[in-house]
């Protein structure tokens, strides 16, 4: 091995990273190289050096605190919680709600003189395509429908967590 | 003879939470020398230990105990520190006080330094106290902690070879101040 050779595996380093031969040789030759010997043998010593930085004291408590705060997160987390999505009954309410709501809606359409000849045109069928109902019950019925789509659309989120 | 970090682990995921004071008092001494040569701060390195822990704990399922045990945890603690750094980073510079200043009494160093009872090691402490950022931790990882590069560069989410690079900056910067103050 040439001194730059050396030179270059010390500044290249961390010795650790090098063959047991490769490490072998650079000392084989900074044995007898003034310039090599010092300068491998000062990046040895800061290496070691470094390896032995002492250890600094954690605060004292710090064990302690880190357990009291496991603690406190595993009680948590096994307190019941209550559901914070919307409760059940508001997703039937807008499901029911908006079905009622829109097949009042479509037969009050169809009820319509006009749309009742125009759908006779279309199917070449004289007949009625629906039974007619009385205006005030599909009225009712939409409003209903309505009122319950609402109300479910804008329940109340579930309680607060207990935690 | 303490039982092995391993075994610890198997312990706790088994519920016994006690067990993980152990891990806790055998690793809180290297993982908060190392935060608090990231953070400068030891309030702040103190909050971030303990953070560590407890994100340690709640994600032990995601260890994997093939590999040794403190790579892991300085990961958690190296991107808690950083996360900390970018909050509080802002704060220190606005007030005035330079986030990589040489040491002055005062400082993270010197209430560092304080803790160290030996001279030598107080020197070489403010030594690495006085690298860049990057140059500080990646000594503290793979010389103090004796981490691969790979695993330092793992937890600091950059490439192998900036490691080195980092590694070989640091030793010069260390080789010139200790050349200078001999």
């Amino acid at each position: 091995m040439t001194c730059a050779h050396v030179l270059g595996l010390i500044d290249a380093g961390p010795f650790a990273e090098y063959s047991r031969a490769h490490l072998e040789a650079a000392r084989e030759h900074a044995r007898g190289c003034p310039t090599c010997g010092p300068a491998l043998a000062a990046a040895t010593a800061l290496a070691v050096d470094l390896a032995a930085l002492p250890q600094v004291p954690a605060p004292s408590g710090l064990a302690a605190g880190v357990m009291a705060r496991i603690a406190r997160t595993e009680a948590a987390d096994a307190l019941p919680v209550r559901s914070t999505s919307t409760p059940d009954w508001a997703s039937w309410a807008t499901t029911l709600g908006g079905l009622a709501a829109g097949v009042a809606a479509v037969l009050m359409i169809l009820a319509d003189d006009r749309i009742a000849w125009a759908l006779q045109v279309v199917t070449g069928s004289a007949d009625m395509p629906l039974p007619a109902l009385p205006a005030a019950i599909l009225s009712s019925v939409l409003f209903a429908g309505l009122v319950l789509y609402v109300t479910g659309l804008f329940a109340p989120v579930g309680a607060k967590r207990y935690r | 003879m303490s039982a092995p970090d391993r075994d610890v682990i198997r312990d706790v995921r088994a519920g016994n939470r006690e067990a993980f004071g152990e891990l806790v008092r055998r690793y809180q001494g290297r993982l908060f020398g190392l935060v608090l040569m990231m953070a400068r701060e030891p309030a702040g390195a103190e909050e971030i230990t303990q953070d560590t822990f407890v994100r340690a704990y709640t994600r032990l399922d995601h260890y994997d105990d093939r590999r040794p045990f403190y790579p892991w945890l300085a990961a958690i603690a190296v991107r808690l520190a950083q996360n900390w750094l970018r909050v509080h980073g802002r704060t220190v510079r606005r007030e005035g006080t330079p986030l990589d200043a040489a040491v002055e009494p005062g400082t993270t160093a010197g209430a560092l330094t304080a803790l160290i009872a030996d001279e030598r090691g107080r020197q070489l402490w403010q030594a690495v106290g006085a690298l860049p950022s990057g140059e500080r931790t990646a000594v503290i990882l793979y010389y103090r902690d004796e981490m691969a590069v790979g695993d330092i560069a793992r937890a600091l989410g950059v490439t192998s070879g900036t490691i080195k690079t980092l590694l070989f900056r640091a030793r010069r910067h260390l080789r010139s101040r200790v050349e200078a103050t001999s």
